[in-house]
């Protein structure tokens, strides 16, 4: 009754946190190559390669999605998370163990989160965009031939931007 | 980093190491292969954890990479469990 009155303002549960997390870090270090543990401390992810899908990494941290990248490029995030709580280095162990381990199981098991700049996504805010500008846009052929290139320049813009959604866009959890 | 090397017994130069994660950090359950009692006592509580559903994974002693595993095997040296996870 004391701990639970006091506790709080005495740190007590703050420092068995801090217990927690520091046992996890150890454990996590005695788990992990040193390269991994290495980029771990260096930059606070650890990157996994698929072992089911070519040229698919996974960047495992403790706090956010997994962020998965195909050919070097962001094709999406993986939200997948602990039932009970777990101090954040040991998410990362028991993320990339399932990762390494039960990959499919991973895939079923988490949601995925697109890009938020994929075409559909992304279609709104152009809109809104194009709304905006529309004042200026209309008075851009007044500025002669670089304020018509300007205004035909537009669609060139957003065609890239909708290749490069296509081209980035993460497989569906049933492709996987 | 390495595999444990805490105990050195008859032609055994190594210990096993079961860490189940949870929320106050890890338990440990260590075993020495040589040693039957050992062995008993971690497979029962291995056997308890998977029938409640934990993942448990075994550690390549070079590379670190984990490998799913469903039965105990006293040779393992590092072994990691903990609940399943869920979609966020």
């Amino acid at each position: 009754m004391v701990r639970r009155a006091f506790g709080p303002l005495l740190g007590l549960e703050a420092a068995e946190h801090d217990l927690a997390y520091e046992r996890a870090e150890k454990l996590l270090c005695d788990s992990l190559h040193a390269d991994d543990y290495e980029c771990y401390e260096r930059r606070g992810y650890v990157e996994v390669p698929s072992r089911i899908h070519e040229g698919r990494v996974y960047r495992v941290d403790g706090w956010r999605p997994v962020a998965v990248f195909e050919d070097g490029e962001f094709a999406g995030a993986i939200c997948i998370r602990p039932r009970d709580h777990l101090p954040g280095p040991d998410v990362v162990l028991a993320r990339k163990l399932l990762i390494e381990g039960a990959e499919e199981e991973f895939l079923a098991s988490g949601n995925w989160l697109s890009p938020a700049w994929r075409p559909a996504s992304a279609m709104p805010a152009l809109i809104l965009a194009l709304v905006v500008l529309m004042p200026w846009l209309l008075r851009a052929p007044q500025f002669g031939d670089w304020g018509i290139a300007l205004v035909a320049s537009i669609p060139v813009v957003v065609a890239v931007v909708w290749w490069r959604g296509r081209r980035t866009r993460p497989r569906r959890r049933d492709e996987a | 980093m390495d595999a444990p090397a805490t105990r050195k017994t008859k032609g055994v130069s190594w210990v096993g190491a079961l860490r189940i994660l949870g929320p106050d950090g890890d338990s440990t359950y260590t075993w020495d292969p040589a040693v039957d009692a050992d062995v008993d006592e971690v497979r029962r509580r291995f056997d308890e954890i998977i029938d409640q559903g934990y993942l448990v994974f075994e550690l390549d002693p070079g590379t670190r990479e984990g490998r799913q595993v469903r039965t105990f095997d006293p040779r393992a040296v590092q072994l990691r469990a903990f609940r399943p996870m869920v979609g966020g």
